[in-house]
């Protein structure tokens, strides 16, 4: 539904009520609906900057203190 | 530029968010990345506990759906036309709100088990030290006690035939039930100039600058009602302006704007700013999982 939006996407793994894929490069959606009856009884919707790698890049920060790894973790926070 | 009508929230540890759920899972695929059997496992429980969600949605729609029989509003309107004595409408009435009640903390069980039997699975495969998560001990135990109490004072026979028609109105509904959407790998371009899309382009937006200008109230959720979600996991809500909208549901939505605090030290419980949207459609007995 929301793949539709946009011009451009790419697919993240497919899950059976979970869809996720980057939307213009730019974006990252997250999609996941349960179903009750005849409609989706649950859906979830959340829209996030596509930064790759930079949550891992957190991870090893905390862990190593890498500054270079900082650098890219704090981008998630970089208003543009 | 939109203007934002929804809630905003700081996280620190963003334990509610989808943030956590990334960071769990990878924090899981850190511990055991040694061990791809633990990996395999991991997501094929994830997939079944998918799916028994799912079986909870239905089950909790199907729940919606029980109404009181004909014979007991017809006693009901005998009663309310004196007809009737308070005592016998009584009696019947309470068979029925005790079966009925029966079957909600059944419901409500089945619905705390869901990530308890994961975790209890992960763990009978070795591949989890820790022991099982005691919230969800508590929360199995205490609703365990909860579905006997109810159920011990249901009248049995009339608790069979409410069961009897629950099921019918499952097999109904499965009957009726549209299939799920197949995931689908090409953009549907008819949808781009729809309010919903317009309104979500413009969210992307503005998701990437963390959604500046956020103003409004405090809000303090509370989780169970009871305990405020900011004292558990350090979460501040805020109200401001927002909504995406997507008709054929009829429910509108809940959205959420989520900033990571920056009194958080750990960058990596930090939660990112996103923009995350929920809606509801059936009937959910007990407070919402997310």
């Amino acid at each position: 539904m929301s793949r539709g939006c946009f011009q451009e996407i790419s697919e993240g793994p497919s899950e059976p009520f979970r869809h996720s894929f980057t939307a213009d490069a730019r974006v990252v959606l997250y999609v996941t609906s349960y179903y009750g009856e005849k409609k989706p009884s649950h859906i979830s919707l959340t829209v996030e900057r596509d930064l790759p790698g930079a949550f891992g890049s957190c991870v090893k920060y905390s862990i190593d203190k890498d500054p270079r790894a900082k650098q890219l973790c704090l981008k998630r926070w970089e208003r543009q | 530029m939109i203007k934002f009508t929804s809630q905003a929230r700081f996280g620190r540890n963003a334990i509610l968010s989808f943030g956590l759920v990334g960071i769990a899972s990878a924090a899981s695929q850190m511990c055991f990345a040694a061990d791809p059997r633990c990996s395999a496992i991991y997501d094929k429980l994830g997939a079944e506990e998918k799916a028994a969600e799912n079986r909870v949605a239905r089950e909790r729609a199907a729940i919606a759906d029980l109404h009181p029989p004909r014979e007991l509003e017809e006693m009901r309107e005998k009663y309310m036309a004196g007809r009737l004595s308070p005592e016998t409408y009584n009696a019947e009435r309470r068979k029925w709100d005790q079966g009925l009640a029966c079957i909600n903390a059944e419901a409500e069980l089945k619905y705390w088990r869901l990530g308890y039997d994961k975790e209890v699975a992960y763990k009978e495969a070795g591949c989890q030290r820790e022991p099982i998560t005691k919230h969800k001990v508590e929360a199995v135990n205490e609703r365990t006690k909860w579905k006997s109490e109810a159920c011990g004072k249901a009248d049995l026979e009339y608790l069979a035939g409410m069961i009897k028609r629950l099921s019918e109105i499952k097999t109904d509904k499965a009957a009726n039930e549209e299939p799920q959407t197949p995931v689908v790998k090409q953009a549907d371009p008819s949808a781009r100039n729809t309010e919903f899309c317009k309104m979500l382009r413009s969210v992307a937006d503005n998701a990437p600058s963390a959604f500046k200008a956020i103003t409004g109230q405090r809000v303090d959720k509370k989780f169970a009602d009871k305990i405020a979600i900011s004292e558990m996991v350090g979460v501040d809500t805020f109200s401001t302006p927002v909504a995406l909208s997507l008709d054929f549901l009829g429910t509108s939505a809940k959205c959420t704007i989520n900033i990571g605090n920056e009194h958080e030290p750990n960058l990596a419980l930090r939660s990112a700013p996103n923009y995350d949207c929920t809606w509801d459609y059936d009937q959910r007995v007990g407070p919402a999982s997310r």
